[in-house]
């Protein structure tokens, strides 16, 4: 019997949490070929990812550079036809120790579907703790920032 | 409640919300229910939840007021809006620039319950980098 949209989402979902704790699973099967993923913002993994190959040889590989274990639990979803929309609760640890979402907020994800494959996925995560835990940046007022003075920044 | 009726009610707040950001007398609080509950997700100044209306009328609002460069470019546009009972998944893009003069052109994902057709729970993502840097004037190193 074929799963229904929203089965096929959690289990995506599910094949995405064992890929972080390191365990096998196909989640890139459940995507269609074509498929499209946009991570929102313009943090270094932030963009648009089109087809599985792209997929897997630029996102996820840049992930896994500063990523080394994680989870992923589908919150809630909400589906009406091919659409899905979920919140996802996501925890990272990364290469150097530092932890992606310590205080367990949802992320909101928007899921398209066709033909019992994923077509689109568009990822909404907490960009600030992307840019400050997994890339260890800082957001630094500008007016506070020394170099301002000099009109480097601005 | 139907689903267009949900649709209805989410797509007049957002217009709404448009309309104001351009200047125009409406306000767009009034499409949402007394005992709102909002929650911004993230790690902004701003990500916490707000109860009730007045709560969200005295922090958010006075923000929404201060924070933003008003104009006829602004604008928020619900792009997709997933129904199932009274409730929505609503993806949504945002054009506008910040009262420091950086763009704000934001990408927020919602889970709206609407009651009484109005606004009644709000869960928000959108990109908080973005909200830093170009709501509150700062920059990454």
């Amino acid at each position: 019997m074929r799963r229904s949209n929203k089965e096929l989402v959690s289990e995506f979902v599910t094949r995405v949490d064992r890929s972080l704790k390191g365990q096998p699973a196909d989640a890139a099967e459940l995507l269609s070929p074509d498929a499209v993923i946009q991570v929102i913002g313009s943090t270094p993994i932030s963009g648009i990812y089109r087809g599985t190959r792209e997929i897997m040889d630029i996102l996820v590989r840049s992930a896994a550079g500063r990523i080394a274990s994680g989870s992923v639990r589908l919150i809630d979803a909400i589906g009406q036809g091919d659409r899905i929309g979920v919140f996802l609760l996501i925890r990272a640890k990364t290469h150097t120790g530092r932890t992606y979402n310590a205080q367990g907020d949802p992320a909101g994800c928007y899921f398209r579907l066709s033909g019992g494959k994923i077509e689109e996925i568009r990822f909404y995560p907490d960009t600030t703790q992307i840019e400050a835990e997994i890339y260890e940046r800082r957001f630094v007022p500008n007016i506070a920032s020394p170099r301002d003075a000099s009109g480097d920044l601005r | 409640m139907s689903t267009e009726s949900v649709s209805e009610a989410i797509r007049k707040f957002f217009e709404a919300n448009t309309r104001a950001m351009r200047s125009e007398p409406v306000n767009p609080l009034g499409l949402c229910h007394e005992h709102l509950v909002w929650t911004m997700t993230g790690s902004t100044p701003v990500a916490r939840t707000y109860t009730g209306l007045k709560e969200f009328l005295d922090t958010i609002g006075k923000a929404l007021a201060t924070q933003f460069r008003p104009g006829p470019g602004f604008g928020i546009y619900p792009q997709e809006i997933i129904v199932e009972g009274n409730r929505a998944a609503v993806v949504v893009r945002g054009h506008g620039e910040s009262a420091h003069g950086h763009p704000y052109n934001n990408h927020y994902f919602f889970f709206i319950e609407v009651k009484d057709g109005k606004l009644f729970k709000v869960l928000e993502s959108c990109d908080g980098a973005l909200v830093n840097q170009s709501v509150f004037d700062m920059h990454l190193e």
